[in-house]
């Protein structure tokens, strides 16, 4: 299983999605406007930040002529089309994490593949699947720092650690008996924070 | 720089791979999670600032369907990818 990272305890959280579509040239102005916008104004990028299992999503066009050569002996491609990469890091299984970009995030998913050559729409999800297992490419070696965490456990994670050091901050002084209870106070409001880190 | 995102830098490389030569890479690349070789998954982790990482090889592009044109041939074998986060 390439497209997921892994360290020595096993097989991780993050997995790699590789789905690589063909636009027209004026497709690809399209979208490189578009994503210019995305880039531009953050606000636009707030529902896929709220989706909690998407560490990481890139789009990349690449244009027709921009494919590399080893070297000038190696034939240039040949291209009708110029090409879109849509490369992301999501958590959980693949069925449900395509539902659920076909479920929240339709406009901007339609918004940027209508342009794409044979792109179905979002909805109805089935031939979005359909299409997207026919333009997808499986990572030969997938990599993550922290395998063992999804965005879920990495945001509790933080917010457990903003806890602790108010805890650090305000408990000096204070006797051991009054530490103890300040410190079970703490736990009680963290059991939703206390996240499973580790592999699959 | 679109390239960007707070602190963290997107990077994507497409690198054109030598007639005949991608099957050995890919047996390679799918050698490079063993644990025990790298205890932590990749030799990428060797790097402080990145947090994330994947390669992988395109042999050819996807045909459409009609009316679509068919882009590519069996012969034409010409990049992998890296993409990474890291700290900019």
């Amino acid at each position: 299983m390439a497209d997921r990272a892994r360290n020595q305890y096993g097989l991780g959280k993050a997995v790699t999605f590789n789905v690589i579509t063909p636009m027209t040239r004026f497709g690809t102005f399209v979208v490189g406007l578009l994503l210019v916008i995305f880039d531009r104004f953050k606000s636009t990028q707030v529902t896929a930040k709220e989706l909690a299992f998407l560490p990481f999503v890139h789009w990349v066009v690449v244009k027709r002529d921009s494919f590399p050569r080893v070297s000038d002996s190696q034939p240039a491609e040949d291209l009708h089309y110029d090409y879109l990469f849509f490369l992301s890091t999501f958590n959980g299984p693949w069925g449900p994490y395509i539902e659920a970009f076909a479920d929240v995030l339709y406009k901007p998913l339609d918004l940027v593949w209508f342009w794409s050559v044979g792109y179905p729409f979002a909805r109805p999800v089935g031939p979005l699947k359909a299409y997207i297992q026919r333009n997808q490419v499986e990572s030969d070696h997938s990599y993550s720092a922290y395998p063992g965490a999804s965005v879920r456990d990495v945001r509790s994670a933080l917010e457990l650690r903003n806890e602790v050091e108010k805890l650090f901050q305000s408990s000096s002084g204070l006797s051991p008996e009054r530490f103890a209870v300040e410190f079970d106070r703490l736990l009680i409001s963290v059991q939703n924070k206390l996240g499973t880190f580790g592999p699959v | 720089m679109a390239n960007q995102n707070g602190e963290k830098y997107g990077f994507t490389g497409l690198f054109p791979i030598a007639t005949n030569q991608s099957d050995d890479l890919r047996a390679f690349l799918r050698t490079l999670d063993d644990p025990q070789t790298y205890p932590r998954g990749s030799p990428l982790s060797h790097v402080p600032i990145i947090h994330m990482a994947r390669m992988f090889i395109v042999d050819r592009l996807a045909y459409q369907g009609t009316p679509a044109k068919f882009d590519g041939s069996s012969r034409t074998i010409w990049c992998s990818c890296a993409n990474s986060m890291a700290r900019a």
